[in-house]
């Protein structure tokens, strides 16, 4: 029944509905939208149960195994192995974890820094506004690998200093975006009807500025999660991310480099697992975006 | 008897979205002829815009269009293919739709826009078209049509918009103008103007016009024959003072009683009360049953048929009682 | 005698175009509204009545001119003195399909003004906001839903019934039926009527729909470009109007009366042609009756002043007595 009436486009009330179970229904015919569900499903299902999803867990979690070292792809060890003998299928599977856990965090400082300050300055505009973008466009400048040299070189190499480094450099994009949406939401009528209501500043913000604007958050954030795990596996490549004996896929295709010509599955395996992951999110992202727009059957109706 | 220019038998145009069908207009039988102003009224979701559009074949995908009969002037519309169906928009058909503001090119200056039409259905040279654009500008009543040839759609008010718009329409001289909800987004004032202004252009030019409205009173206005359309359905067509004075279908009826009239301020309203059907979940039977104070229990079974009556149809399991009654 | 409900006198309000120059949405503007009663005010596009309205709501703030409520000027209030007033006020806006957060509960939206101004504490809330659902006849099964679930109707009423939530005396409406269906139409506008009624409202109607503004409304404003060109009680207004766009409103209104049909005035040009003519009164560049009576020269020199001209009625016109003999007769028949 609750689809139909989500259908009620002849009553013209074409508003777009918040709840995920609705998403995911409209996902199901989003063939590109449903790979890339399914693809960071994987991962995340490799993320929470890699001890028992790898085939050699102890090896995945970086106990050498010296004897089998540098094994072609075969029917013991799937993927092949690294210079410590370690199964690599074994170890992608465990590298999912810090891989996404970094994304995440990363993803998360950008929009519980750069949301609600962007909101901010799209609702109350004027000099508010000005003074928050001016300190948005300062933050713009930073490159995430400059910024993560810098801060490895203050306060030592690790996951840390990476999501910092990153998080800093990505939080203003979330407050432009916010920015922009709550100046649009600002003149829309139900937020003039609050406003007339008597509703104060602040709770206007909380109740329907920041819940209207998730569905383009959410869409942005979802595309981030694949941008972020290039940068932050470029990162690990330098060194400057995880730091062994944990592994992710940045440092497993750094560490495979030197041992590319002769035994190339060392590297383009966990290099394969970043492209598939990203573009798995990438899809859903897109897929999301899709299902969060309006139907253009329903306009004409 | 003249033909009539336009025939159109049991139309249906459905949506199959996500695997589910979605019958948006169920079957809609009219026809218009020569010199007339038809009026298509409905509420939202009667399916009245996609009838307008499917007599273009416009219906946007994934809609589709099938009918018995679908002809102009004896050409068969369903059998055209694309160029055919090109070659007819504009030259012989033409549409206006309700917001002038986004049906015209913003990037382009008025000029530019007739001059495109005019390329495309006359074999004039360049002077040519401009001298026929300005003229198309004088006939849809713009003072000043130089000034208006030079200048952007932003820079015009609504209602010069609007008749920017019927000028795009009448360029290629066509028969038949279909007007989508042409005055809905004007002032009253600007509406009026619009209506004569329509009113003139059919007896001057001998247009054929389909007025798609959910106004009332502006079909009671302009229109010679009137067809008041249901939950995707026709249900009653007729002459316009004989539908609108005495509606014979229970809709119609409802639908008018509950009209705002002078000289009973601030009494009570007679209500037709729930709601029209989504499209896609209209029940078996008559789509108006749930609604109708008329119902009985075939109502709920039985499909009625558009019956005529002379020049008055109805589609109502009970239409003889009422028009005999009447 | 006791002070009226609400009264605005000399209001202005002055913008700048992108060159520069003065525009004035609103240019002296004077009316009263009576307690109990319901004030309409019609104009077409550009005549300020929307400016008019967030004037009184505060969301406009009036270049000079004040604006009475209760006996308190309001229309400088800022910050929390403008939350109180707020809180006596209610606004049912035109499309409910915008109007109402997509994203929260009917009774939510419902419940709002009452939360933001703390006057109850949760646990009586629920039953206030059952109260006012069933004053605005929503069944109790709506309050779960969403505003997307709901008919044009429905979101309407609850519109309405937020409207009336700390139970305001005055309630401004703008447009509350021209977004609705036809079938919902009487729905909503009986629904108005009985309200006013049982709650004892007085309503600001904004429209430009002249049936609605007849059925509705006791007194009637007309405005044009920011002025008020004639205004007095509705019976009398609709009857015989006093000013030549008056009776080019009523005449244009398309009305199911064949006999209506003949007698239209069509108004030449628009509301930019007007602007184009600041000499003498706004209106003459379109006016009808300055054509037909030979273009009198005081038309040109002077902007006719808003007076009395019958008990019930004022208008703003050099040759308002001409305007019922002139025009076509007998527009919307009693």
């Amino acid at each position: 029944m609750t689809t139909s009436q989500m259908r009620r486009i002849s009553k013209g009330l074409n508003l777009r509905p918040p709840r995920m179970p609705w998403v995911l229904r409209a996902l199901r015919y989003d063939v590109s939208g449903m790979i890339g569900l399914f693809i960071v499903a994987a991962a995340v299902m490799c993320a929470l149960f890699a001890p028992w999803l790898a085939p050699h867990p102890d090896q995945g979690r970086g106990v050498p195994n010296i004897l089998a070292k540098l094994q072609p792809p075969g029917a013991h060890y799937l993927l092949g192995t690294d210079e410590m003998g370690r199964d690599i299928l074994s170890r992608i599977i465990f590298a999912a974890r810090p891989s996404l856990l970094m994304a995440l965090a990363v993803v998360a400082i950008g929009v519980i820094v750069g949301v609600p300050i962007g909101a901010v300055a799209g609702y109350f505009g004027g000099w508010l506004d000005e003074a928050l973008m001016r300190v948005t466009d300062i933050f713009l400048a930073f490159t995430p690998l400059l910024l993560a040299i810098f801060l490895a070189s203050a306060l030592g190499p690790g996951t840390g200093s990476a999501v910092v480094a990153l998080g800093v450099s990505w939080w203003p994009w979330y407050a432009r975006l916010a920015r922009a949406q709550a100046a649009s939401l600002r003149s829309r009528p139900f937020v003039e009807a609050a406003q007339v209501i008597g509703v104060r500043s602040p709770t206007i913000l909380r109740r329907h500025i920041i819940p209207n604007l998730t569905s383009p958050v959410i869409v942005q954030a979802t595309l981030d999660l694949s941008s972020v795990i290039l940068v932050a596996s470029g990162l690990s490549f330098l060194g400057l991310g995880v730091q062994p004996p944990t592994a992710d896929w940045g440092v497993m295709v750094s560490d495979g480099r030197t041992y590319f010509l002769g035994f190339p599955w060392y590297a383009a395996f966990p290099g394969l697992a970043i492209i598939i992951v990203s573009i798995g999110f990438v899809l859903l992202g897109d897929g999301l975006r899709r299902a969060f727009d309006v139907k253009p059957t329903e306009i004409v109706l | 008897m003249t033909t009539p220019l336009l025939e159109i038998q049991d139309l249906r145009v459905a949506f199959h979205h996500r695997g589910r069908a979605i019958d948006a207009v169920r079957g809609v039988t009219l026809q218009l002829n020569r010199g007339e102003i038809l009026g298509i009224v409905g509420e939202t979701g009667s399916g009245k815009t996609l009838t307008g559009l499917a007599m273009l074949q416009l219906v946007p995908s994934p809609g589709v269009v099938t009918a018995s009969k679908l002809t102009f002037d004896g050409i068969d519309l369903l059998d055209l293919n694309r160029a055919g169906m090109a070659a007819l928009r504009g030259k012989r058909i033409s549409m206006i739709f309700q917001d002038p503001a986004t049906s015209l090119n913003p990037v382009y200056t008025i000029g530019t826009q007739i001059d495109a039409v005019l390329s495309v259905h006359t074999d004039l040279d360049r002077n040519a078209r401009r001298e026929e654009a300005l003229a198309r500008l004088v006939e849809v009543g713009l003072p000043d049509p130089q000034r208006v040839f030079d200048t952007y759609p932003h820079q015009l008010s609504g209602g010069m918009q609007q008749r920017v718009m019927i000028a795009l329409a009448l360029a290629g001289d066509p028969e038949v103008l279909v007007a989508d909800e042409p005055t809905t987004a004007l002032d009253v004032t600007i509406q009026a103007q619009i209506l004569t202004l329509l009113d003139r252009l059919r007896r001057q030019r001998g247009l054929a016009i389909i007025l798609i409205s959910h106004n009332l009173g502006v079909v009671s206005q302009t229109c010679d024959r009137v067809a008041l359309m249901y939950a995707g359905s026709l249900v009653e067509e007729g002459k316009t003072d004989e539908v609108l004075q005495t509606p014979a279908h229970p809709y119609a009826r409802a639908l008018i009683a509950s009209m705002v009239r002078s000289g009973h301020r601030k009494e009570p309203l007679k209500v037709l009360s729930g709601s029209g059907p989504a499209p896609g979940t209209i029940p078996t039977g008559c789509a108006f049953a749930p609604r109708c104070v008329m119902r009985v229990d075939r109502c709920l079974t039985d499909t009625p048929e558009l019956i005529q009556f002379g020049e008055r149809s109805v589609a109502c399991l009970r239409a003889h009682e009422e028009l005999v009654h009447d | 005698m006791t002070e009226e409900l609400l009264s605005v006198s000399g209001l202005i309000k002055e913008y700048r175009n992108s060159s520069g120059a003065p525009i004035r949405a609103l240019d002296g503007v004077d009316l009263t509204l009576s307690r109990g009663s319901t004030l309409a005010v019609v104009g077409e596009s550009g005549c300020g009545k929307t400016t008019l309205a967030r004037s009184i709501l505060g969301a406009v703030t009036p270049t000079s001119g004040s604006v009475r409520f209760q006996g308190e000027e309001i229309s400088s209030l800022r910050g929390s003195a403008l939350r109180q007033v707020r809180a006596r006020l209610g606004f049912v806006q035109q499309n409910p399909a915008t109007s109402l957060d997509p994203r929260m509960r009917v009774a939510d939206i419902i419940a709002e003004p009452i939360r933001a101004h703390g006057l109850v504490r949760e646990g009586q809330l629920t039953q206030q906001v059952a109260e006012l659902a069933e004053l605005v006849s929503l069944r109790p099964a709506v309050l779960q839903q969403r505003p997307m679930e709901l008919s044009g109707g429905q979101a309407q009423r609850v519109a309405i019934a937020r409207a009336i939530a700390l139970r305001p005396e005055l309630i401004i409406l703008d447009e509350p039926t021209s977004a609705l269906d036809l079938s919902v139409q009487a729905q909503v506008l009986n629904l108005l009527l009985e309200l006013q009624h049982q709650l004892s409202l007085s309503y600001l109607l904004i429209s430009h729909d002249l049936d609605v503004v007849e059925h509705l409304s006791d007194t009637i404003a007309v405005m044009y470009l920011g002025r008020i060109v004639e205004k007095g009680a509705t019976e009398e207004l609709s009857r015989s109007a006093n000013h030549p766009y008056t009776s080019a409103l009523f005449s244009a209104t398309p009305s199911l009366d064949p006999a209506a049909r003949r007698k239209r005035i069509v108004l030449t040009g628009d509301v930019q042609s007007s602007l184009l003519d600041m000499q003498g009164c706004s209106f003459r560049s379109r006016c009808w009756l300055w054509e037909k009576l030979g273009e009198p020269a005081v038309c040109a020199e002077s902007q006719p002043l808003l007076i009395q001209k019958s008990s019930e009625v004022l208008a703003a016109c050099h040759f308002s007595e001409q305007v019922a003999l002139a025009a076509p007769s007998g527009f919307n028949e009693t």
